[in-house]
């Protein structure tokens, strides 16, 4: 069962320059990281099955939100938690040769990592962002209190 | 008193100005009809057992029940028109049924279309159902014919337990057919009705069904002043009965005490054929009214261009909205071919490059990017 490593992170902002704020654990040093400690612990079924299924509440619904300019279309509305943010930009992107580790960078929010729980939701999320990257269209996007984007709209 | 010749506009239209009633009488489609061509346009065969003689008995007893049932005491609104919700018209357009009682065919299928575009808020979804096949298939089987009629609910189990093709697979014509013009691909073009309700005698729960799904089928009693109809709210006022029929209900009025009905007599017919009926009116409420709870389908959706595209922390849920089908969800089986189906869309949005999707019930099974 793989498990996410959260340590790397994006260092630098999309104009080139080193960012100040994330000053701990450059991807070298992460990358390069001493030898793992790690080692099999007992535990339960309910930890079993809480690591299995990602951990955070599963929001297995689909899509509330229409695209703008659409007959009806609505502001954010979800049943999840969370903070929603409409009408944003992603200028740059960044990953890590760590298992799910991807961030994005938001004008005028800086960098938000994707969600890291499952392959296939994560691999989701990378294609989103990385179509908006691309073609400059605008997302709406979920971020929870771990300061991961859990949902993204790619209008 | 039959009625063999063309109607007598005069005549009514005195009747009407000695009533109360508030509606107009205007030459139609139907006025100038004989009788036996008049009731042909209708279909649906007599209540078992019902004299028509006390039709009319209950009248003003049903119109307090529909009145009492407020929609607001629901929790529904004061008034609904599927062809006005927060103005968007998630309705169809009117048809014809022409000289055969397939009218049932005709008010099952506009619910169909109706609650299809209405649950999913989205007026532009192409679904025109096969009238054809409703009432020279589903109906034949069960004995139907354009002289006999038929009956909804009959209609609607075969909707929801066989489904009903397109129009383009099985063109609606007048007159008895064997099903020998039915598409032999109807399987893969298809409506289904998920689930469906008796509502007959029940006013808040039409209602409710018309304001949260967009429409329900429900039969009336005809009168021959009702082939005149020119707008406003109807009342039976003179004339003799007709027989029973079927039309699509897509509102109501609790102000103005009606109900607002489509009817298949074609657009040039009452209100843009249209009309409305006063509560309690010609057992409206109580012939025999259903309630559809969804519509689902199985179908390509050509030419659509990839308005949006969506994901979040749940394996294998990427959804795409297509222009005019609105959001689909990706074949969810595997994440390998919800990935697949995720980059040929993408691709396909970025360059703004139209799509054919395979709906099955709300997922996409099949995708062509050009």
């Amino acid at each position: 069962m793989a498990t996410s490593r959260t340590r790397g992170e994006p260092t630098l902002t999309p104009s080139g320059r080193r960012r100040t704020a994330v000053a701990a654990g450059a991807a070298t040093s992460t990358a390069a990281g001493a030898a793992g400690t790690s080692e099999p612990k007992a535990i339960s079924d309910e930890q079993l099955r809480a690591m299995v299924e990602g951990g955070a509440p599963q929001v297995v619904a689909g899509p509330t939100m229409l695209p703008p300019g659409t007959a009806g279309a609505e502001a954010a509305a979800s049943a999840a938690t969370g903070t929603w943010r409409s009408g944003m930009t992603v200028t740059a992107m960044w990953a890590i040769n760590e298992p799910r580790n991807a961030w994005i960078y938001v004008t005028g929010l800086g960098w938000r990592r994707l969600y890291n729980g499952k392959d296939g939701a994560f691999m989701a999320l990378v294609a989103l962002a990385g179509q908006a990257r691309q073609t400059g269209r605008q997302i709406a996007f979920r971020e929870e209190a771990d300061g991961m984007v859990y949902e993204i709209y790619l209008w | 008193m039959p009625v063999s010749k063309a109607l007598d506009l005069t005549r009514l239209r005195t009747d009407l100005e000695k009533s109360a009633a508030d509606w107009q009488v205007t030459y139609t489609s139907m006025t100038a009809l004989e009788e036996d061509e008049r009731v042909l346009r209708l279909g649906v065969p007599p209540t078992p057992g019902l004299d028509p003689a006390t039709l009319e008995s209950g009248r003003d007893a049903a119109a307090a029940v529909a009145k009492g049932a407020r929609a607001e005491a629901i929790g529904a609104p004061a008034a609904f028109d599927l062809r006005q919700v927060g103005g968007v018209d998630y309705g169809t357009p009117v048809r014809d049924q022409g000289a055969c009682g397939s009218c049932v065919a005709f008010g099952v299928s506009a619910t169909i279309e109706g609650v299809a575009r209405f649950t999913r808020r989205n007026a532009a979804l192409a679904v025109d159902v096969s009238e054809a096949h409703l009432f020279y298939c589903h109906g034949r089987a069960a004995g139907a014919r354009c002289t006999t009629g038929w009956w909804p609910d009959q209609a609607l189990n075969a909707s929801r337990d066989t489904g009903v093709t397109f129009e383009d697979y099985y063109p609606y014509v007048a007159g008895d057919q064997d099903c020998s013009g039915l598409n032999a691909d109807w399987t893969n073009h298809l409506a289904k009705v998920t689930s469906w309700q008796p509502l007959t005698g029940n006013p808040a729960g039409m209602k409710e069904y018309i304001s949260s799904f967009g429409a329900i089928p429900a039969c009336l009693d005809v009168y021959q002043d009702f082939f005149s109809y020119g707008g406003g709210v109807y009342r039976h006022v003179s004339g003799s009965y007709a027989g029973g029929h079927c039309v699509c209900l897509i509102g109501y009025d609790d102000a103005q005490g009606c109900w607002i009905a489509k009817n298949s007599w074609g657009p040039g017919w009452g209100d843009a054929g249209h009309f409305r009926i006063a509560y309690g009116e010609c057992r409206i409420e109580a012939y025999q009214v259903c309630g559809v709870q969804g519509v689902s389908l199985r179908t390509w959706h050509p030419d659509q261009q990839i308005l949006g595209l969506w994901s979040n922390e749940v394996d294998a849920n990427v959804w795409a909205y297509g222009a005019n089908r609105g959001w689909l969800k990706l074949d969810g089986g595997s994440v390998p071919t919800n990935l697949a189906m995720l980059s040929e869309l993408s691709a396909a949005k970025a360059g703004g490059r139209p799509v054919g999707l395979f709906e099955d019930n709300g997922s996409v099974q099949q995708i062509y990017a050009w």
